[in-house]
């Protein structure tokens, strides 16, 4: 009886599942583009204890960014 | 009637599937994961509906869907190399004749998670493949917790599947199965495109993680109390709330330990006194088997080769099998084998760390975040559980690293859409000038 049950319970919800999934595959964009570093005002974006969302993003304490600009560009050629 | 039902719902997923083509992929994994075969009793029964759902898979995808290939990662290559030494083992096998039935199944879902990331390439995509491993398992994981519930309960008996014993329906397999469902079922909640979030679903979230929670305790299996244990605290360790959540799990653990029995409490207890309990002592015996077998067979001895311990386990006239995932591998496929199969495991988490960490501070991202460290904890869950049961071949492990393969796929995707706005972020795009070639300018999809 509960077999029976689970199965047409969980079956009716997968079937409704796929067919939403089929419609919003066609839908929806595949990949919308992030902005990743406009002002992020949702702080709730996650509850995660690790989470800086909500917070203004402050330019990167490393290097890595400068690494790609030209020696030159802080330090001009005398 | 069940038959029917199944029959139907397997021509619905083709049908289905011939508009798009990666629900034929989601019909394999559901036939792989909950094997409606053994819950059917009539015409269905002897149906190969996995390899039909298969080839349909394979066949839609070169025919109609062949694009957008994911990036080839390590663990797409780790996969393939293991499904070759897999194979090469078995040549090589102690015992062929039951080490090429293991193989059959083996390497078809190493070969199946393989492909998968081919398939399953957008967020929807990945959720659909979530809910089927959750929903389309609750025949199986809500029907155990629910006769746990109504004091069916006890290891080995909670009638599964028709007591077939195979795949999810084993006790302890099931415990980690369903540990592992309840992270997934909570990553869903928060953020499904899929479902409405109300009060409804809310509602039925709940009944279900109270379901996998009874599935997981009341088999009796000691897996499901170490797996239930890392879930609790991988969910302790990664809230802002820890005050609150551990005041939630002591009243949690309080309250159940006016439910269960004195069995229960003595079967937990052998954790800490193996040698106590003759089913976990046998597992010690066994790994020190295994240790000094592969000395002997470095390249190990083919799938099923614990045959091979018959008569080298005290009280036990009949071969004992592995009982973990580790000496599993380590014991059909040698140090080479384990070497590969450990570091599938490893960069699985890492490349899901590294989603977690590269985009939790993005809200926009936080869906891809939060799916990277599900994908972890299941994967933790899957090497705390593992350890007791041999379940290295089981399907719900390489769906687990398909999509992490598929999530990091879809994370390039996303930043190949982005319009670099400011120096700050154009070196880390790297490459936000091309576009995919399988989307517009604007990130819709092309045709």
């Amino acid at each position: 009886m509960i077999d029976t049950l689970t199965v047409l319970v969980s079956h009716g919800l997968l079937a409704y599942i796929l067919f939403r999934a089929v419609v919003l595959d066609r839908t929806l964009p595949w990949f919308e583009p992030a902005e990743r570093n406009r002002d992020q005002s949702d702080k709730n974006a996650t509850n995660d204890k690790h989470s800086t969302a909500g917070q203004r993003q402050q330019p990167r304490a490393r290097g890595s960014a400068r690494r790609f600009q030209p020696r030159f560009r802080n330090n001009p050629p005398a | 009637m069940k038959d029917l039902f199944f029959f139907l719902f397997a021509l619905g997923i083709i049908a289905l599937g011939l508009s798009a083509p990666f629900v034929m992929t989601l019909g394999y994994m559901w036939a792989s994961l909950l094997k409606p075969q053994v819950l059917s009793y009539g015409f269905f029964k002897p149906l190969p509906i996995a390899m039909i759902f298969g080839l349909l898979a394979f066949t839609t995808y070169a025919l109609i869907d062949r694009r957008a290939f994911p990036k080839f990662t390590a663990v797409h290559a780790l996969l393939v190399i293991w499904a070759l030494w897999i194979t090469f083992t078995t040549l090589i096998a102690q015992f062929p004749d039951p080490a090429w039935w293991k193989w059959d199944w083996a390497f078809k879902e190493i070969a199946f998670a393989c492909f998968v990331p081919l398939v399953i390439r957008t967020r929807v995509h990945i959720e659909a493949v979530l809910y089927v491993m959750t929903v389309g398992t609750v025949p199986l994981v809500v029907s155990a917790g629910l006769k746990a519930a109504l004091g069916g309960g006890g290891y080995g008996t909670l009638p599964l599947a028709g007591q077939s014993n195979v795949g999810l329906a084993e006790s302890s397999t099931l415990a980690m199965y369903a540990t592992m469902m309840i992270v997934l079922v909570v990553f869903l909640r928060k953020h499904t495109l899929i479902m409405p979030r109300n009060w409804i679903a809310t509602l039925a979230v709940t009944g279900y993680i109270g379901a996998c929670l009874l599935a997981a305790i009341g088999g009796y299996a000691r897996t499901g109390l170490v797996t239930v244990a890392v879930m609790a605290a991988a969910f302790w360790w990664y809230s802002r709330y820890k005050i609150s959540l551990a005041v939630l799990f002591i009243i949690v653990a309080t309250v159940g330990m006016f439910f269960v029995t004195d069995e229960w409490i003595q079967r937990m207890e052998t954790i800490l006194e193996p040698t106590s309990d003759e089913s976990a002592s046998s597992r010690l015996v066994i790994w020190g088997w295994t240790w000094e077998y592969v000395k002997s067979h470095p390249l190990g001895g083919g799938f099923v080769s614990y045959i091979a311990n018959l008569g080298h386990i005290p009280g036990y006239d009949y071969p004992r099998a592995f009982h973990s995932i580790y000496f599993e591998v380590l014991g059909e496929h040698g140090y080479v084998g384990i070497v590969i199969f450990l570091a599938i495991i490893l960069i699985t988490v890492k490349m899901n760390w590294g989603l977690y960490r590269r985009n939790r501070q993005y809200p926009e991202m936080a869906w891809l975040a939060d799916l990277g460290k599900a994908l972890m904890i299941c994967m933790v869950i899957f090497m705390s559980g593992g350890a007791f049961i041999g379940v290295a071949f089981q399907p719900m492990l390489y769906y687990i690293v398909a999509l992490t393969i598929s999530a990091r796929a879809c994370e390039l995707r996303i930043l190949d859409t982005a319009q670099p706005t400011s120096t700050s972020t154009a070196w880390r795009l790297g490459s936000a000038s091309q576009t995919h070639p399988a989307m517009g300018i604007d990130g819709t999809r092309v045709r």
